[in-house]
């Protein structure tokens, strides 16, 4: 069945802001809502996407050798373990960016007509792998996180990404730490915001749990009491019902109930001491 | 015929008589009968175990038919008038090179490409002949081979020996813990969770699967 997929391009320009992970979890989110997802990882050479999902030691065949006409796209495919409609089509780790062009990309994508969503996973850097990844794309999702470096460069693939036509532009926050704000250490939303302009559609708290689910190999969101788990299934609420409004987390209530419950605590042991 | 029979050494190992062959003389045929002279010749060695009930023998070297090993046999038993058994099966303990293993090795040209260091994730090491690392193959990294690939590290990457389809093809390593192991056209990868030995073993396809066993024998 011919689907013709929406294709985000998930980017950021800085390194080590959570793209990857960011595209593991939309990517699950989504296929566990029903939609079938295919996800490209275009870091060749670094490739981390299949790591995050634990598929390693499934790849055989990869982009470039889809690029190439070795295999076919079906062929380079490969299931996910844990989400039905989730694939994967792994970037090559022994070559570089070069390997493949941006009507290679296009072609790619073109192939994999019978998906909901393609989800391409970009490297950091505004080279030749950013300018493939974004070559097929028809929406983009910035990530950044509260650090000047990380929004200056966020704001230099804004740039870059209009240039190219991609007007289609949202923005995750990714690591906040409400404590930080409040006492003025991070830079805050809305001073964010202000930067890029770009329309919103997700913050992510600063949360352990995807350090731990990423080496798990399993997305934060089927950790249904992570609070990151929660704000990356807001976002798909978002992407998937554009017109319904879904209100963002609470990050400071959530920090009034924590140290509630350490309250809580410490007043149980007073009373048992 | 003397040149011939410096080739051949006999030794003692316990109640073994070992006799050494070296690869210089081809034909069977001629084998025994330098061996036969050379045994003639050699009282002085033969005399001394003469007495000893449980004698073996055992040719090293140099893969012998039966029959020529029994001509052998039959030849000492008649000479030293005591019963010799053929002690082929009796392998040393420590020795690590197992028997059919050995003869698959020389089968091939012996010519082998050597990398020294750690094959780092990204890197990609291709052989047209052996591929021989010495040092680690780290997750994410490839070495491929179209023969045969012995890795004197901890093998973790992506591993491809007899990548044309040459099936008799053998991957050796000191910690085998690949991503995955590609043999000819035949792939597999670990499961999810496994044990991981921490001794030497060996993958080889046999009936068209890939088997991995300790490559130490016990």
């Amino acid at each position: 069945m011919i689907k013709n997929p929406e294709i985000f391009v998930i980017t950021s320009g800085k390194g080590g802001v959570g793209k990857t992970t960011t595209t593991a979890n939309l990517g699950a989110e989504l296929a566990r809502n029903g939609k079938k997802v295919s996800l490209i990882d275009t870091d060749i050479g670094l490739r981390n996407l299949d790591l995050v999902l634990r598929l390693e030691n499934r790849v055989v065949f990869d982009l470039v050798d889809v690029a190439k006409g070795i295999c076919e796209a079906k062929q380079a495919l490969i299931k996910d373990r844990n989400f039905d409609g989730l694939y994967l089509l792994p970037a090559a780790q022994t070559r570089d960016k070069d390997a493949i062009t941006q009507e290679d990309m296009i072609k790619i994508c073109e192939k994999l007509k019978n998906f909901d969503y393609i989800i391409i996973d970009c490297p950091a850097g505004i080279e030749q792998g950013f300018k493939n990844a974004i070559a097929a794309a028809h929406k983009a999702i910035i990530v950044t996180t509260p650090e000047v470096s990380a929004v200056r460069d966020a704001d230099r693939i804004i740039g870059l990404l209009e240039a190219n036509n991609i007007s289609d532009i949202s923005l995750i926050i990714n690591r906040i730490r409400v404590d930080m704000i409040k006492k003025g250490n991070m830079m805050s939303i809305d001073d964010m915001l202000e930067i890029l302009a770009v329309k919103l559609i997700g913050i992510v708290p600063d949360d352990e749990d995807v350090i731990i689910s990423t080496n798990k190999g399993e997305p934060v969101i089927a950790n249904l009491k992570s609070r990151s788990g929660q704000a990356y299934r807001n976002i798909v609420k978002r992407i998937i019902n554009k017109d319904e409004e879904v209100p963002f987390l609470n990050l400071e209530k959530y920090v009034g109930f924590m140290s509630l419950i350490k309250k809580f605590f410490s007043n149980k042991k007073y009373r048992e001491g | 015929m003397t040149n011939n029979q410096e080739e051949i050494i006999f030794k003692w190992r316990n109640d073994v008589i070992l006799i050494l062959l070296e690869n210089k003389i081809t034909d069977e045929e001629e084998i025994i009968k330098t061996l036969m002279e050379k045994i003639k010749n050699s009282h002085d060695f033969f005399k001394n175990k003469k007495n000893n009930l449980n004698l073996k023998l055992k040719f090293e070297g140099r893969d012998l038919s039966n029959e020529a090993k029994n001509k052998i046999k039959n030849f000492l038993e008649k000479k030293l008038e005591i019963n010799i058994e053929l002690a082929d099966e009796i392998i040393n303990k420590n020795s690590i090179v197992h028997k059919e293993i050995s003869t698959d090795i020389s089968n091939e040209k012996n010519s082998a490409k050597i990398y020294k260091g750690t094959v780092r994730s990204g890197q990609l090491i291709d052989s047209k002949e052996n591929l021989i690392i010495l040092g680690d193959v780290n997750p994410g990294a490839e070495v491929r081979a179209n023969n045969d690939i012995y890795v004197f590290g901890n093998l973790k990457g992506i591993v491809h020996a007899g990548q044309l389809g040459n099936i008799n093809s053998i991957i050796i390593a000191l910690k085998l813990t690949p991503t995955q192991l590609r043999i000819a056209n035949i792939i597999t990868r670990p499961p999810d969770f496994d044990e991981i030995f921490d001794t030497p073993e060996i993958a080889y396809v046999e009936n068209g699967q890939i088997f991995i066993k300790n490559y130490i024998k016990k």
